[in-house]
């Protein structure tokens, strides 16, 4: 029995979600790392509307996605305006920070998932 | 996570930053050297990046098909600014008509080059910051409260 099974549709919509902030969170690093590199095209990470895809696909609480999703680094759309085609550290970091939470709500969210598991392991009992 | 790649991207971009500085000063140094090293005038250096594609990070690579390797160095090199020239005689290096010849470094292009190395800095340091929060939260889940 692995993870999925126990934890169901949530924790394996809090797995996927996890695995893309964590790659949101390098490719924003890599963005802030190259700030200064010449012709340096920042990066950016689709997912939310992948899975809203999938999901809309194969039902929002089916039990399974047919497909697995996983995040897509992509060039910023907006560097092709080439006044806009440089890093700009205010968005990068505006950016970190607000993945950082979310990736911190996520990690709440997984803990709460093993905490219901501990009280039904447990019979109910505290 | 592999919180490893995230730790050496942002660590890529701290080391080339601290090279800017390096340099930054190097150029400050020498903005009334009148002779250089090899016999030649000094002239300006600017460090010059690109992404690094490092093979350490084949996985990211294979996973999401972009390399983030964070960022390398890729030479420093001397720029072409005409040198000033500052009246003087008497110095040892005058010429006949006792005008020394120093490097054409503008204080003002350095000292920029000096804030946006410390700025781009304190920013990778962010990124690493919040790599080290994600991972402690991440070490937090199943974790007794």
């Amino acid at each position: 029995m692995g993870l999925t099974e126990l934890t169901g549709v949530t924790g394996a919509m809090l797995k996927l979600a996890l695995d893309a902030a964590s790659v949101r969170h390098m490719v924003i690093a890599n963005n802030i790392a190259n700030a200064n590199t010449p012709d340096f095209v920042p990066s950016r990470v689709e997912f939310e509307e992948h899975l809203a895809a999938a999901a809309a696909r194969d039902g929002a609480y089916g039990a399974r996605l047919t497909r697995p999703v996983s995040p897509v680094i992509v060039p910023d759309p907006q560097a092709l305006d080439p006044v806009q085609a440089r890093v700009q550290l205010d968005v990068e970091v505006a950016q970190l920070s607000q993945n950082t939470l979310q990736y911190q709500a996520l990690t709440r969210g997984v803990r709460a998932r093993m905490d219901m598991l501990q009280t039904v392991i447990g019979g109910g009992n505290p | 996570m592999d919180y490893y790649t995230a730790f050496a991207i942002s660590g890529s971009g701290m080391a080339v930053e601290k090279l800017r500085l390096d340099v930054t000063a190097v150029n400050i140094a020498n903005a009334n050297s009148s002779r250089g090293a090899d016999g030649t005038l000094y002239r300006p250096l600017r460090v010059v990046t690109s992404m690094r594609v490092d093979p350490r990070f084949e996985d990211a690579l294979r996973a999401y098909g972009v390399p983030l390797g964070g960022v390398q160095v890729d030479e420093i090199r001397p720029t072409d600014a005409p040198p000033r020239v500052l009246y003087e005689p008497g110095h040892p290096d005058a010429d006949d008509r006792g005008y020394v010849t120093v490097p054409g470094i503008n204080p003002v292009t350095e000292m920029v080059s000096l804030m946006v190395a410390t700025r781009s800095y304190q920013a990778n340091v962010v990124a690493l910051n919040a790599a080290k929060f994600m991972a402690q939260r991440a070490l937090e889940i199943g974790g007794t409260r």
